[in-house]
């Protein structure tokens, strides 16, 4: 029971190490994207045509290829990143590609859903891109950019199940080497369980956090 | 397909001015023209000798400073504070904090919101709302105030006190008002002229008293028979 409390603790840590550091970056990434995608569109403040289709054409790409492959195919660019390809810190590099271009269209949803006439609004009211971008898209669309974040924070935990094809760790590498491989039906369940706490904590935090932004 | 067309209108300083039309009328296309929304394809749109639709950038941005817009949808910011609302124009111009919260609490004050100024839209009534409108709408003392039917979606009573405040602002401030509405009773209330607008065309402009008495043109005379059934229907 001990040795499971220790590799569970260990492995737990990993994952939250994980999950936290590719959220921070796939956050930062996938905002800087989400806007371009929506002020870039044919009516959007920014508009740019060309712009727009070239970063439609990247992300649906990025979109499109799964995240195991994407793993290994990105190993040279991690090891320019980090300087080596396997480990925790080598499976965040993945992580963050990975998850860019999916929070980007979470993000890019929850902007499109700021009322058009506010920003119409701004613009009469003599704003610029940046104030618009500043004053208006990012605070009204707050509560629905918390929740696009929040999302996209549980996909990170998924997909970090798959980081231990790298020697990444966390709780689904403990779970396949130790539960599959190994017959450990405890080991199994025990992590499931702690992978369903942190997913509940997860969605309960930025369920209230969301509400504590909305002013409706 | 021309949406507006022969549009050719002249507002006296401190007039307050109606366009009145039926829906479809190209009022909103106006307005949008007017606030350089829409850029139209041909002709200018003045105000203070700056032709709107023909300016960029950082001249349009300061161009449109003298302009006030009030919105049919009011296009508060839901994530503000009413306070919070009418300090967005003067934030956005880069007007000194101390300065913002000194004008802030002058156009509350002037609106009669003072006790409001903490509360998020979603929690003001539709009079308060379009009070908070107003006030944004005048923070930097614009010389046109644009108001896109402000009483549409009011009662009876809140309509009598915001064209009230309307009425106010020209006599406090000088500001020249354009009004766009549906509602022949608005015009009357508080307008000096009226322009009426059909099928994207201004077919008669004149004082609020001769279009009550001697309307012209088809689109007038449907508007005030408008009138007057509403009238019988009350009335019944």
């Amino acid at each position: 029971m001990n040795e499971l409390t220790s590799l569970l603790w260990q492995s737990t840590l990993e994952t939250l190490y994980m999950v936290a550091v590719a959220a921070l970056f796939s956050a930062c990434g996938g905002l800087a994207l989400g806007l371009l995608l929506v002020l870039t569109r044919p009516n959007g403040i920014l508009a740019a045509k060309w712009l727009n289709r070239f970063l439609e054409t990247i992300t649906n790409m990025a979109r499109s290829i799964p995240f195991i492959i994407l793993l290994v195919a990105i190993v040279p660019f991690t090891r320019f990143v980090v300087g080596t390809s396997i480990g925790t810190d080598a499976a965040i590099v993945p992580l963050v590609v990975g998850a860019i271009p999916y929070v980007a269209r979470l993000i890019e949803t929850a902007l499109l859903e700021v009322d058009g006439g506010v920003i119409e609004a701004a613009v009469t009211l003599g704003a610029t891109p940046w104030q618009i971008i500043w004053k208006v898209y990012l605070p009204e669309g707050l509560p629905a950019l918390i929740r696009a974040v929040t999302i996209m924070s549980l996909t990170l935990i998924s997909y970090s199940a798959m980081a231990g094809a790298v020697g990444g760790g966390g709780l689904g590498d403990l779970a396949i080497r130790y539960g599959y491989q190994r017959f450990r039906p405890d080991v199994m369940i025990s992590t499931v369980a702690v992978l369903i706490i942190i997913v509940q904590t997860f969605q309960f935090a930025g369920n209230r956090l969301a509400r504590t932004f909305e002013r409706r | 397909m021309e949406a507006l067309s022969g549009v050719d209108l002249t507002v006296e300083r401190r007039c307050i001015q109606g366009v009145i039309g039926i829906s479809g009328a190209g009022k909103s296309t106006l307005l949008r023209c007017i606030c350089a929304l829409e850029k139209p394809d041909d002709g200018r749109i003045l105000i203070d000798g700056l032709d709107l639709a023909h300016l960029d950038g950082a001249e349009l941005r300061a161009a449109r400073r003298k302009l006030g817009v009030i919105f049919q949808q009011l296009n508060l910011l839901r994530s503000r504070t009413a306070a919070a609302n009418i300090a967005l124009p003067l934030e956005l111009s880069g007007i000194a904090k101390p300065r913002i919260r000194e004008r802030v609490a002058e156009l509350l004050d002037w609106v009669g919101l003072e006790e409001k100024a903490s509360q998020y839209a979603s929690q003001l009534s539709g009079g308060q709302r379009q009070r908070v409108a107003i006030a944004r709408a005048l923070s930097l003392n614009p010389s046109v105030l644009l108001a896109d039917e402000p009483t549409s979606a009011l009662d009876t009573e809140t309509t009598a006190s915001v064209l009230d405040l309307l009425g106010r602002v020209r006599k406090e401030f000088g500001v020249t008002i354009l009004l766009i509405t549906h509602e022949l009773g608005a015009v009357r209330a508080i307008c000096d002229r009226v322009a009426v607008l059909d099928a994207g065309r201004v077919v008669e402009e004149e004082t609020v008293e001769e279009l009550m008495t001697r309307p012209v043109s088809a689109a007038a005379k449907r508007l005030l028979a408008g009138q007057f059934q509403e009238a019988r229907t009350l009335h019944e």
